[in-house]
């Protein structure tokens, strides 16, 4: 199982399930629901956010709440 | 009189149609959650319907306070405007081309609830240039409502206009809308899909060779390094760019006022004019050119979208004393002015984090502390070099205050701040226009000079008159400042700076008038920013602007000037005066402190 937080840059995932209640309900306000695709562009040092591109729109996340993001390859 | 709404996601172009469509010159900003605060205007040329922008929403669960506001326009405007009904007569839902899915779940649940509305589907140059269209009299079928398309240039102006007057009909029964659940938002957005799908068109166009700003500037490395580059470039462009200028102003003063003295006969209404008002006034507005380069620099940050990626980067260091990344676009305003900056801590849904961000915000260096600063620096500094290098430092001194500050009461407070969850929506990279964000600025600039033109005019006579009439064989401002001289000598400056410090209270700015007409009067002699290094406390005959006391005056205006109006607005959003007047205390006797401690060490 692995989350949003350890996931390497320049990749692509596939979000499989989120864990934490409030950040599900931001991600799905944003639009980026369960089964989409997301591109992590970078990750910044120290824990610090993650910059992510899903449907055509980017967004970034604490390291904190983006462990609670499971995704896949 | 009838009310239509601007109503949708933050960051769909609500305040750019509202500009258009009503003629007024709101700020447009690059930036999710911009707009705080209601604003309302005429439509052009239909004098009985007024248009309102309100805050972005990124859902019917509003979060922070400017999305509450928002959804109070929708369902009690009559709240916040009374002679409305209690429904808008038209809701404008403004969603964005490039994110038309997303955006259109929204307004399924308007148009359910039986509002009427109206859909504008704005960033269609956008749209277009990525290969997509949308068939709006297919999507306006779909939803059973008028839907018209918008682009920045505003080419489609004339028919949306059309359609906001025929549409804007007094509504019938409606269903309020009621928070919704995530499962109704999920399914929202599956019927938006849909919808989309069925009316979008689009073109397999090959893939764009673009380089990615986002790498560079959001990288683990470089985007630290472009971002102290961007800050010092920005704080370095307010004195190289702006020097040509002030030197040109200055000398306009110097020729006007020499032309005027010799004009007039001489005597006191003479030396009034030309010393007094032209010197007080010429003081102060010399620095306006650095101001206007300070809302250049911000408006480029905001217009470009570098604003949010600020933010990003910023959110770690900010999240160890409590604040988080959304706290750093309003301390950023309060570069400019910590008026829009408090309004600006809206946006933040943690409450904590607002109530600290609020507390941070007075100790961000307004642009009113400018022409102190450049008065300060010039004086201390020949290099403009070296005085680039002290704006920075005092800017980024102010920031690590704050931090220290904010750290302390949130270590002390009973409820420790969490910084809360952090999800931000990046907007995409545009070119700001030149022609706004130069229009914008020089309005910002012409605010700050017809606010405080008046008040340094006033205090200029008030100082005259004080220094004019005697009492007792001496002038009453001499009496005065001899008063108050034991409070600012240990701070290493005499009287005439305590008087210009007191005066200065009213408006940061009238330091450097009050300054100039107080050492007029003193001294007789025209006063200038070079002879600043040469004067003498008058009591002891010691240099007057030594390092130390520069420092100490430069350290006294970062923490302790709080304007009236920043004490206002802070009062209207704590919604109480206690906290308030506890900090403008507090950072008054903090700056103080610290004034007379570095003054005494150096």
């Amino acid at each position: 199982m692995k989350t949003l937080d350890k996931a390497l840059p320049l990749k692509s995932f596939k979000i499989q399930e989120i864990t934490d209640p409030v950040v599900y309900e931001n991600l799905a306000s944003l639009g980026f629901d369960i089964g989409a695709n997301l591109n992590v562009i970078s990750r910044l040092p120290f824990n610090g956010a993650i910059a992510c591109e899903c449907n055509n729109a980017r967004f970034a996340i604490r390291a904190e709440d983006a462990a609670s993001i499971i995704i896949s390859d | 009189m009838r009310y239509a709404v601007l109503f949708g996601p933050p960051n769909a172009g609500k305040t750019t149609l509202f500009n258009q469509l009503t003629g007024r010159r709101s700020a447009v900003v690059n930036y999710p959650g911009s707009t705080v605060d209601i604003s309302t205007a005429l439509l052009k040329g239909h004098e009985s319907l007024t248009l309102i922008d309100v805050p972005g929403v990124q859902s019917f669960i509003p979060r922070s306070d400017d999305e509450k506001l928002s959804m109070k326009a929708i369902a009690q405007l009559d709240e916040l405007i009374p002679e409305a009904h209690c429904i808008p007569d038209l809701v404008i839902c403004v969603i964005d081309a490039t994110q038309r899915s997303r955006h259109l779940a929204m307004t399924k649940r308007l148009i359910d609830d039986g509002y009427p509305v109206i859909v504008i589907i704005s960033m269609m140059d956008e749209a277009k240039k990525n290969g997509i269209d949308i068939d709006h009299i297919k999507l306006s079928q779909a939803l059973g409502v008028s839907v018209f398309k918008a682009s920045r240039d505003g080419a489609e102006f004339n028919h949306i206009l059309d359609g906001i007057k025929v549409n804007s009909t007094p509504c019938g029964r409606i269903t309020k809308p009621q928070p919704s659940g995530l499962d109704d938002m999920l399914n929202s957005y599956e019927w938006a899909k849909r919808i989309m799908s069925e009316c979008e068109e689009v073109q397999d166009l090959p893939p764009k060779k673009h380089f990615d700003l986002d790498r560079i500037l959001l990288h683990p490395i470089w985007g630290y390094i472009s971002f102290l580059g961007i800050m010092l470039g920005f704080f370095s462009l307010l004195f190289f760019a702006a020097t040509p200028f002030i030197d040109a102003i200055d000398l306009t003063f110097v020729w006007g006022g020499e032309l005027i003295r010799g004009i007039l006969p001489a005597g006191l209404v003479a030396d009034f004019i030309v010393d007094g008002l032209i010197a007080g006034l010429g003081g102060v507005l010399v620095f306006v050119p650095q101001i206007l380069f300070l809302f250049i620099g911000i408006g480029l940050m905001e217009g470009s979208g570098y604003l949010a990626r600020s933010a990003v980067l910023i959110d770690k260091p900010l999240s160890k004393v409590g604040l988080n990344g959304r706290s750093f676009v309003p301390l950023l305003s309060g570069c400019a002015c910590a008026i829009p900056a408090i309004l600006a801590t809206r946006n933040i849904p943690n409450k904590k984090v607002r109530f600290l961000t609020m507390i941070a915000v007075p100790l961000m260096q307004c642009s009113a502390r400018l022409p102190v600063y450049g008065l300060l620096l010039a004086a201390l500094f020949e290099s403009p070099i070296h005085g680039a290098l002290g704006l920075t430092a005092i800017y980024v001194g102010s920031i690590i205050f704050s931090g220290i500050i904010v750290a302390i009461i949130n270590l002390f407070s009973a409820q420790k701040s969490q910084p809360g969850e952090f999800i931000i929506q990046l907007p995409q990279w545009r070119i700001p226009k030149w022609k706004e964000l130069l229009t914008n600025s020089l309005i910002k600039t012409s605010r700050f000079i017809t606010g405080a033109g008046p008040i340094i005019v006033s205090i200029t006579v008030i100082l005259w008159m004080l220094g004019s009439v005697e009492l007792n064989n001496q002038p009453i401002i001499n009496q005065i400042g001899q008063w108050i001289e034991p409070l600012f000598l240990p701070m290493g400056v005499d009287w005439r700076v305590g008087v210009a410090l007191i005066f200065s209270f009213a408006a940061r700015e009238v330091f450097v008038s009050a300054l100039i007409v107080v050492f007029q009067l003193s001294d007789g002699d025209l006063f200038s920013l070079t002879q600043l290094s040469n004067l003498k406390i008058e009591s002891t005959g010691e240099l007057l602007f030594t390092n130390g006391s520069i420092i100490g005056l430069i350290l006294f205006f970062m923490i302790a000037m709080q304007c009236g109006a920043t004490f206002a607005v802070l009062k209207k959003e704590m919604n109480n005066y206690k906290v308030p007047s506890i900090i403008v205390i507090s950072y008054f006797g903090i700056a103080y402190f610290l004034a007379v401690l570095e003054n005494q060490l150096i």
